[in-house]
């Protein structure tokens, strides 16, 4: 590489640089931000050891796993809805008729 | 007294309010900087600052200190940024109903070159490709070496260069078309 296109890499390296700083000025932590992300260490509540194990050790965020166990437990419930309380049995209209057959032909006799 | 930072992990798992302080003053305006960065706006970056220590907060007990804990926490904030500006589709609903309100008031003549030219600045920034973007300031404002910026991205070191040279030649063309070069 020639002289000047090394002297054009480390204008352009200082320019970017310079660019990143400028850019980068008015943006300061002031002191009331710096004591709120302290303070936010109170808020956290400690991870459970479960939780900590399905996110760490098998990657799957927990708030998935629940949104999942829902859905789950609303099919399930569908299901056993079904294969348990089945709605009433039509009868067939024949038995009926033969019933209505029956209890008029006993009260023929009674008379 | 600076000390090393797998002491000050040990002190914030003791709850050392000292450590809190220490890791707010280290770390702070660093991924402050790094936020603004990448969302461009200052409202933004503080909830992407707060949300990063947050999640460090919740899960500091399970730091294992495979990655020092300033890659750890750049990682997270760069996550946690690219989120913030990834389109929704709530966003692109909101955006189509919004209402424009501009400040139409002239500025101050002392104030307005020192915002013409900070816009002009943000303006390049934030026209380069994130990917781009991000290497860039991490390799040139962070001063990080390409072993830690592959870390931090969780890609090869020769990805890292050749974004790198990516990004210097666009940099490059923008500083040209504005006259900054």
């Amino acid at each position: 590489m020639s002289n000047r296109g090394i002297k054009d890499d480390l204008n352009l390296d200082e320019n970017i640089k310079d660019l990143f700083q400028k850019n980068m000025t008015d943006i300061k932590l002031d002191n009331f931000f710096k004591e709120k992300l302290i303070a936010m260490k109170n808020d956290v509540k400690p991870v459970s050891p479960v939780r900590a194990f399905l996110e760490k050790e098998i990657c799957i965020p927990v708030a998935s796993v629940s949104a999942a166990a829902g859905v789950m437990i609303i099919v399930a419930g569908f299901l056993i809805n079904s294969l348990l309380l089945p709605g009433e049995i039509p009868q067939p209209k024949y038995q009926i008729i033969e019933m209505m057959q029956i209890s008029e032909a006993q009260l023929n006799v009674k008379d | 007294m600076t000390r090393a930072p797998g002491e000050l992990i040990k002190r914030l798992l003791v709850s050392d309010e000292t450590a809190y302080v220490e890791l707010v003053n280290t770390y702070g305006e660093k991924l402050l900087h790094l936020a603004y960065m990448v969302v461009g706006d200052r409202q933004l970056a503080e909830d992407v600052v707060q949300e990063s220590f947050l999640a460090l907060y919740a899960k500091l007990q399970n730091f294992r200190g495979e990655s020092s804990l300033s890659t750890w926490l750049t990682r997270i904030t760069l996550n946690k940024a690219k989120n913030k500006i990834r389109p929704k589709l709530f966003q692109k609903i909101a955006y189509f109903w919004e209402i424009n309100a501009t400040d139409t008031a002239p500025l101050p003549q002392d104030n307005y070159e020192k915002q013409e030219k900070q816009s002009i600045v943000r303006e390049i920034m934030l026209s380069l490709p994130i990917k781009y973007r991000d290497v860039l300031y991490l390799h040139y404002f962070e001063e990080l070496k390409i072993k830690e910026i592959a870390e931090i991205l969780d890609v090869s070191q020769s990805g890292v260069k050749t974004r790198l040279q990516r990004g210097r030649n666009q940099m490059k063309d923008l500083l040209k078309e504005r006259g900054l070069d």
